[in-house]
Protein backbone atom coordinates (compact mmCIF):
# COMPACT_ATOMS: atom_id res chain seq x y z
CA UNK A 1 0.00 0.00 0.00
CA UNK A 2 3.20 2.42 0.93
CA UNK A 3 4.62 1.31 -2.23
CA UNK A 4 2.05 2.62 -4.05
CA UNK A 5 1.15 5.79 -3.01
CA UNK A 6 4.52 6.41 -3.13
CA UNK A 7 4.47 5.34 -7.20
CA UNK A 8 1.05 7.10 -7.50
CA UNK A 9 2.88 10.81 -6.04
CA UNK A 10 6.17 9.82 -8.05
CA UNK A 11 4.37 9.76 -11.18
CA UNK A 12 2.18 12.98 -10.35
CA UNK A 13 5.45 15.03 -9.56
CA UNK A 14 6.79 13.17 -13.48
CA UNK A 15 3.73 14.80 -14.78
CA UNK A 16 3.63 17.82 -13.45
CA UNK A 17 7.12 18.64 -14.56
CA UNK A 18 6.94 17.79 -17.85
CA UNK A 19 4.16 19.90 -17.98
CA UNK A 20 5.73 23.03 -16.85
CA UNK A 21 8.59 22.08 -18.86
CA UNK A 22 6.33 21.70 -22.26
CA UNK A 23 4.69 24.87 -21.08
CA UNK A 24 8.37 26.30 -20.46
CA UNK A 25 9.11 25.38 -23.87
CA UNK A 26 6.33 26.51 -25.90
CA UNK A 27 6.70 30.04 -24.59
CA UNK A 28 10.00 30.38 -24.97
CA UNK A 29 9.40 29.15 -28.96
CA UNK A 30 7.06 31.65 -29.18
CA UNK A 31 9.18 34.30 -27.77
CA UNK A 32 12.29 33.18 -30.39
CA UNK A 33 10.07 32.84 -33.17
CA UNK A 34 8.68 36.43 -32.40
CA UNK A 35 12.22 37.66 -32.12
CA UNK A 36 13.34 36.16 -35.31
CA UNK A 37 10.11 37.14 -37.45
CA UNK A 38 11.23 41.14 -35.96
CA UNK A 39 14.58 40.81 -36.98
CA UNK A 40 13.55 39.73 -40.83
CA UNK A 41 10.92 42.63 -40.51
CA UNK A 42 13.88 45.04 -39.12
CA UNK A 43 16.06 43.35 -42.51
CA UNK A 44 13.47 43.98 -44.78
CA UNK A 45 12.29 47.78 -43.65
CA UNK A 46 16.51 48.60 -43.56
CA UNK A 47 16.78 47.52 -47.64
CA UNK A 48 13.04 48.66 -48.69
CA UNK A 49 13.62 52.27 -46.50
CA UNK A 50 16.51 53.29 -48.66
CA UNK A 51 14.94 52.04 -51.90
CA UNK A 52 12.10 54.45 -51.08
CA UNK A 53 14.21 57.53 -50.26
CA UNK A 54 15.99 56.80 -53.30
CA UNK A 55 13.07 57.14 -55.58
CA UNK A 56 11.62 59.74 -53.91
CA UNK A 57 14.80 62.01 -54.56
CA UNK A 58 14.59 60.70 -58.42
CA UNK A 59 11.16 61.82 -58.33
CA UNK A 60 11.64 65.29 -56.91
CA UNK A 61 14.39 65.52 -59.59
CA UNK A 62 12.37 63.94 -62.79
CA UNK A 63 9.49 65.18 -63.77
CA UNK A 64 9.18 62.72 -66.54
CA UNK A 65 8.29 58.96 -65.60
CA UNK A 66 10.16 57.54 -68.51
CA UNK A 67 13.53 59.04 -66.83
CA UNK A 68 12.22 58.10 -63.39
CA UNK A 69 11.63 54.67 -64.35
CA UNK A 70 15.27 54.95 -66.38
CA UNK A 71 17.39 56.16 -62.76
CA UNK A 72 15.91 53.91 -60.75
CA UNK A 73 17.02 50.41 -62.56
CA UNK A 74 17.90 49.19 -66.11
CA UNK A 75 15.06 46.71 -65.98
CA UNK A 76 12.18 48.94 -64.22
CA UNK A 77 8.95 49.13 -66.06
CA UNK A 78 6.42 51.87 -66.95
CA UNK A 79 3.21 50.86 -66.63
CA UNK A 80 0.36 51.42 -69.07
CA UNK A 81 -1.59 53.34 -65.74
CA UNK A 82 1.51 55.78 -65.85
CA UNK A 83 2.98 54.09 -62.59
CA UNK A 84 6.28 52.63 -62.29
CA UNK A 85 7.88 49.22 -61.08
CA UNK A 86 11.46 48.51 -60.34
CA UNK A 87 12.80 44.97 -58.93
CA UNK A 88 15.16 44.47 -56.50
CA UNK A 89 16.48 41.68 -54.71
CA UNK A 90 16.95 40.47 -51.47
CA UNK A 91 19.57 42.56 -50.86
CA UNK A 92 18.35 46.15 -52.29
CA UNK A 93 20.26 45.63 -56.37
CA UNK A 94 18.45 46.27 -59.27
CA UNK A 95 17.56 43.08 -60.63
CA UNK A 96 15.07 41.29 -63.04
CA UNK A 97 11.05 40.54 -62.56
CA UNK A 98 11.83 36.82 -62.61
CA UNK A 99 14.68 37.28 -59.58
CA UNK A 100 12.86 40.01 -57.48
CA UNK A 101 12.30 39.70 -54.23
CA UNK A 102 11.25 43.18 -53.22
CA UNK A 103 9.21 44.90 -55.79
CA UNK A 104 9.09 48.83 -55.63
CA UNK A 105 5.87 50.71 -57.13
CA UNK A 106 5.14 54.21 -57.73
CA UNK A 107 1.97 55.82 -58.85
CA UNK A 108 1.80 59.32 -59.43
CA UNK A 109 -1.48 61.68 -58.63
CA UNK A 110 -1.71 65.04 -60.43
CA UNK A 111 -3.37 67.97 -58.83
CA UNK A 112 -3.88 71.66 -59.40
CA UNK A 113 -0.27 72.84 -58.55
CA UNK A 114 1.59 69.90 -57.32
CA UNK A 115 2.38 65.98 -58.15
CA UNK A 116 1.58 63.32 -55.42
CA UNK A 117 3.90 60.46 -55.81
CA UNK A 118 3.12 56.94 -53.40
CA UNK A 119 6.03 54.69 -53.11
CA UNK A 120 5.34 51.63 -51.93
CA UNK A 121 7.77 48.77 -51.58
CA UNK A 122 6.08 44.68 -51.30
CA UNK A 123 7.74 41.61 -50.85
CA UNK A 124 4.94 38.61 -52.90
CA UNK A 125 2.37 41.69 -52.97
CA UNK A 126 3.10 42.48 -48.95
CA UNK A 127 3.30 45.92 -47.90
CA UNK A 128 6.39 46.45 -46.51
CA UNK A 129 6.85 50.18 -46.30
CA UNK A 130 4.67 53.36 -48.05
CA UNK A 131 6.23 56.30 -48.38
CA UNK A 132 4.07 59.18 -49.70
CA UNK A 133 6.14 62.28 -51.30
CA UNK A 134 4.64 65.65 -53.19
CA UNK A 135 6.42 68.33 -55.42
CA UNK A 136 5.01 71.86 -56.90
CA UNK A 137 4.96 71.96 -60.80
CA UNK A 138 5.55 74.65 -63.11
CA UNK A 139 2.59 74.57 -65.52
CA UNK A 140 3.41 77.95 -66.92
CA UNK B 1 9.42 -8.60 -11.27
CA UNK B 2 10.00 -6.90 -7.87
CA UNK B 3 14.22 -6.39 -8.48
CA UNK B 4 13.14 -5.32 -12.06
CA UNK B 5 10.60 -2.39 -10.40
CA UNK B 6 13.17 -0.82 -7.68
CA UNK B 7 16.27 -0.78 -10.84
CA UNK B 8 13.68 0.61 -13.36
CA UNK B 9 13.22 3.82 -11.54
CA UNK B 10 16.67 5.56 -11.19
CA UNK B 11 17.03 4.80 -15.24
CA UNK B 12 13.27 6.42 -15.98
CA UNK B 13 14.78 9.30 -13.20
CA UNK B 14 18.20 9.47 -15.66
CA UNK B 15 15.99 9.37 -18.86
CA UNK B 16 14.25 12.47 -17.62
CA UNK B 17 16.78 14.47 -16.16
CA UNK B 18 19.18 13.60 -19.40
CA UNK B 19 16.13 14.83 -21.55
CA UNK B 20 15.66 17.80 -19.32
CA UNK B 21 18.87 18.60 -20.25
CA UNK B 22 18.43 18.24 -23.85
CA UNK B 23 15.91 20.27 -24.12
CA UNK B 24 17.18 22.84 -21.80
CA UNK B 25 20.46 22.62 -24.83
CA UNK B 26 18.14 22.57 -27.37
CA UNK B 27 16.48 25.96 -26.16
CA UNK B 28 20.15 27.79 -25.37
CA UNK B 29 21.14 26.71 -28.85
CA UNK B 30 18.10 27.96 -30.77
CA UNK B 31 18.13 30.90 -28.37
CA UNK B 32 21.54 31.81 -28.94
CA UNK B 33 21.31 31.59 -32.83
CA UNK B 34 18.26 33.72 -32.78
CA UNK B 35 20.32 36.62 -31.25
CA UNK B 36 23.11 36.29 -33.48
CA UNK B 37 21.07 36.61 -36.45
CA UNK B 38 19.68 39.71 -34.50
CA UNK B 39 22.73 41.41 -33.82
CA UNK B 40 24.12 40.53 -37.15
CA UNK B 41 20.82 42.35 -38.73
CA UNK B 42 21.31 45.13 -36.55
CA UNK B 43 25.29 45.75 -37.36
CA UNK B 44 24.47 45.56 -40.82
CA UNK B 45 21.75 47.96 -40.80
CA UNK B 46 23.47 50.40 -38.39
CA UNK B 47 26.58 50.44 -40.53
CA UNK B 48 24.44 51.08 -43.73
CA UNK B 49 22.39 53.57 -42.09
CA UNK B 50 25.40 55.50 -40.61
CA UNK B 51 27.65 56.47 -43.67
CA UNK B 52 24.28 56.94 -45.71
CA UNK B 53 22.91 59.16 -43.08
CA UNK B 54 26.14 61.44 -42.42
CA UNK B 55 26.13 61.91 -45.89
CA UNK B 56 22.01 63.09 -46.33
CA UNK B 57 22.58 64.81 -43.62
CA UNK B 58 25.76 67.08 -44.70
CA UNK B 59 24.13 66.95 -47.72
CA UNK B 60 20.98 68.34 -46.71
CA UNK B 61 23.50 71.21 -44.54
CA UNK B 62 24.98 72.20 -47.51
CA UNK B 63 21.92 72.34 -49.95
CA UNK B 64 22.13 76.12 -50.71
CA UNK B 65 23.22 77.41 -53.91
CA UNK B 66 26.70 76.41 -55.22
CA UNK B 67 27.20 74.64 -52.03
CA UNK B 68 27.68 71.16 -53.45
CA UNK B 69 30.82 70.65 -55.42
CA UNK B 70 32.88 67.79 -56.77
CA UNK B 71 36.48 67.85 -56.57
CA UNK B 72 39.28 65.88 -56.69
CA UNK B 73 40.58 64.11 -52.86
CA UNK B 74 44.26 62.40 -52.15
CA UNK B 75 42.84 59.20 -53.37
CA UNK B 76 39.81 59.40 -55.39
CA UNK B 77 36.92 61.78 -55.32
CA UNK B 78 35.80 64.10 -53.05
CA UNK B 79 32.75 65.82 -51.84
CA UNK B 80 33.15 69.09 -51.29
CA UNK B 81 30.71 70.84 -49.30
CA UNK B 82 31.05 75.00 -49.16
CA UNK B 83 29.55 77.62 -46.82
CA UNK B 84 30.25 81.44 -46.57
CA UNK B 85 30.82 82.98 -43.03
CA UNK B 86 31.58 86.70 -42.76
CA UNK B 87 32.70 86.68 -46.02
CA UNK B 88 35.22 83.59 -45.86
CA UNK B 89 34.46 80.29 -48.14
CA UNK B 90 35.06 77.77 -45.69
CA UNK B 91 34.49 73.72 -46.64
CA UNK B 92 33.77 70.70 -45.76
CA UNK B 93 35.86 68.15 -47.41
CA UNK B 94 34.40 64.24 -47.36
CA UNK B 95 36.73 61.88 -49.29
CA UNK B 96 38.35 58.56 -48.89
CA UNK B 97 41.69 58.09 -47.67
CA UNK B 98 43.15 54.78 -46.64
CA UNK B 99 39.95 52.86 -46.60
CA UNK B 100 38.45 55.70 -44.66
CA UNK B 101 35.62 57.72 -44.98
CA UNK B 102 37.28 61.36 -43.93
CA UNK B 103 35.62 64.38 -43.06
CA UNK B 104 38.34 67.20 -43.43
CA UNK B 105 37.14 70.97 -42.62
CA UNK B 106 39.37 73.44 -44.44
CA UNK B 107 39.12 76.97 -45.95
CA UNK B 108 38.71 77.51 -49.28
CA UNK B 109 41.72 76.87 -51.84
CA UNK B 110 43.96 75.23 -49.62
CA UNK B 111 45.20 71.93 -50.47
CA UNK B 112 43.59 68.37 -48.94
CA UNK B 113 45.35 67.48 -45.33
CA UNK B 114 44.21 63.86 -44.90
CA UNK B 115 46.33 64.06 -41.41
CA UNK B 116 44.05 66.57 -40.12
CA UNK B 117 40.91 64.96 -41.23
CA UNK B 118 38.47 63.19 -38.85
CA UNK B 119 37.23 59.64 -39.70
CA UNK B 120 33.68 59.17 -40.14
CA UNK B 121 33.34 55.17 -41.40
CA UNK B 122 35.30 52.47 -42.47
CA UNK B 123 34.97 52.47 -46.47
CA UNK B 124 36.55 51.60 -49.97
CA UNK B 125 34.52 53.58 -51.87
CA UNK B 126 33.22 56.88 -52.65
CA UNK B 127 32.09 57.28 -55.79
CA UNK B 128 29.75 60.55 -56.82
CA UNK B 129 28.47 61.25 -59.95
CA UNK B 130 26.20 64.35 -61.51
CA UNK B 131 23.55 63.12 -62.98
CA UNK B 132 21.96 66.18 -63.45
CA UNK B 133 22.05 70.10 -62.50
CA UNK B 134 19.23 69.09 -59.71
CA UNK B 135 20.41 65.17 -58.91
CA UNK B 136 23.40 63.20 -57.36
CA UNK B 137 24.16 59.59 -57.23
CA UNK B 138 26.10 58.32 -54.99
CA UNK B 139 28.07 54.86 -54.58
CA UNK B 140 29.61 53.68 -51.14
CA UNK B 141 30.20 50.49 -49.85
CA UNK B 142 27.23 50.23 -48.23
CA UNK B 143 25.12 50.86 -51.54
CA UNK B 144 23.70 53.74 -53.80
CA UNK B 145 22.06 56.48 -52.69
CA UNK B 146 20.50 59.22 -54.40
CA UNK B 147 20.77 63.33 -53.83
CA UNK B 148 18.47 65.68 -55.33
CA UNK B 149 19.21 69.25 -53.63
CA UNK B 150 16.00 71.12 -53.07
CA UNK B 151 18.21 74.59 -54.03
CA UNK B 152 18.31 73.37 -57.31
CA UNK B 153 14.96 74.76 -57.92
CA UNK B 154 13.21 71.10 -58.58
CA UNK B 155 13.03 68.94 -61.40
CA UNK B 156 14.76 70.50 -64.48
Amino acid sequence: MIKTKKNTAFYIEIISLLLLMLFGISVLVQVFGKAQQMGNDAKALSVTVPLARNAAEVFSACDDTELISEMLSETSQKLQSGAVVAFYDINGLPTTLQQAYYTLEMNFTEKEFTVAAQIKLMHNLIEIYTLDTEKYINRS
Amino acid sequence: MKWKTKNSKPYFSMALFALLILATLALVLVGSRVYQLLVQGQNINSNGRAVHAYLYSQLRGADHTDGIILGKGPQGQALILQENIDGAVYETRIYIYENQLVEEYATQNTPFNPQRAQVVAQAEQLDIEKIKNNLFKINTDEGMLYFAPRSAGGAA
